[in-house]
């Protein structure tokens, strides 16, 4: 598994420096950065049938693993497709409504492979990578996401 | 360790599979040439809900995905994974 210098793959337990990637993300040669695609995943509000509106969400990994399959989900991408520079962020914790819990960039030469690898990278995250998140919800109640409910984005 | 001894395992329950079992983690001693599969039927006869959650359950073994053919080693580290829910 080899880590490209361009790329920053990490589990965080604090709010996503943003900007940080963003510098990461600039840091690619820029014949491959014509594109750049960037994707945050934040905690949507909702309303619980019993419970009332959603406070935020708490998310644990089995980290060691996670980390070792998002660095090799950056991996594959480098192979699928022509890329200058990947960044995977996902957080750990609590993450209030409206706040970011992942964050993927992808760089690459032409928009068409870093929209792609882009929309790979979550889709295979959600599929795979091993993170949960607790619901919690503003009458103290907290419930395990169920990933296999009508699929939501 | 011969043997004889039986083959001992770490068993992380992670999530949802927290609640399912009851704990977070537990050892288990199981017979040599045993697989996930019958360390599965194990931990389910302590756990029903696992046991009517186990179509949607994967394995790890030492944090690698793991089919329930896979023959369990001594100090493997098991993990009990329900549906992901990260993104």
């Amino acid at each position: 598994m080899s880590i490209r210098t361009a790329d920053w793959v990490a589990l965080v337990d604090r709010p996503i420096d943003q900007a940080a990637v963003r510098r990461r993300l600039d840091a690619a040669p820029a014949d491959a950065r014509g594109g750049v695609c960037i994707f945050e995943g934040c905690t949507r509000s909702e309303r619980h049938p019993e419970h009332g509106s959603l406070l935020r969400l708490d998310y644990e990994a089995y980290d060691d693993m996670a980390l070792r399959q998002m660095n090799a989900l950056a991996d594959e991408a480098h192979q699928r497709w022509p890329l200058g520079a990947i960044a995977l962020i996902h957080r750990t914790g609590s993450v209030a409504v409206g706040e970011p819990s992942v964050l993927i960039g992808v760089a690459s030469a032409h928009r068409a492979e870093a929209f792609a690898a882009c929309r790979w990278l979550i889709d295979t995250l959600k599929r795979d990578v091993t993170i949960w998140k607790r619901e919690v919800w503003s009458d103290g109640a907290s419930t395990w996401s169920d990933p296999t409910a009508a699929p939501k984005g | 360790m011969t043997a004889s001894t039986g083959v001992r395992v770490l068993v992380l329950f992670l999530g949802p599979a927290r609640d399912w079992a009851g704990r977070d983690r537990t050892i288990c001693t199981v017979p040599p040439g045993s697989t996930i599969a019958s360390l599965e039927r194990q931990l389910s006869a302590d756990a029903p809900a696992l046991s009517r959650a186990a179509r949607s359950i994967r394995f790890a073994v030492n944090q690698e995905f793991a089919e329930r053919t896979c023959v369990l080693q001594d100090g493997d580290e098991v993990a009990v994974i329900p549906p992901v829910s990260g993104g």
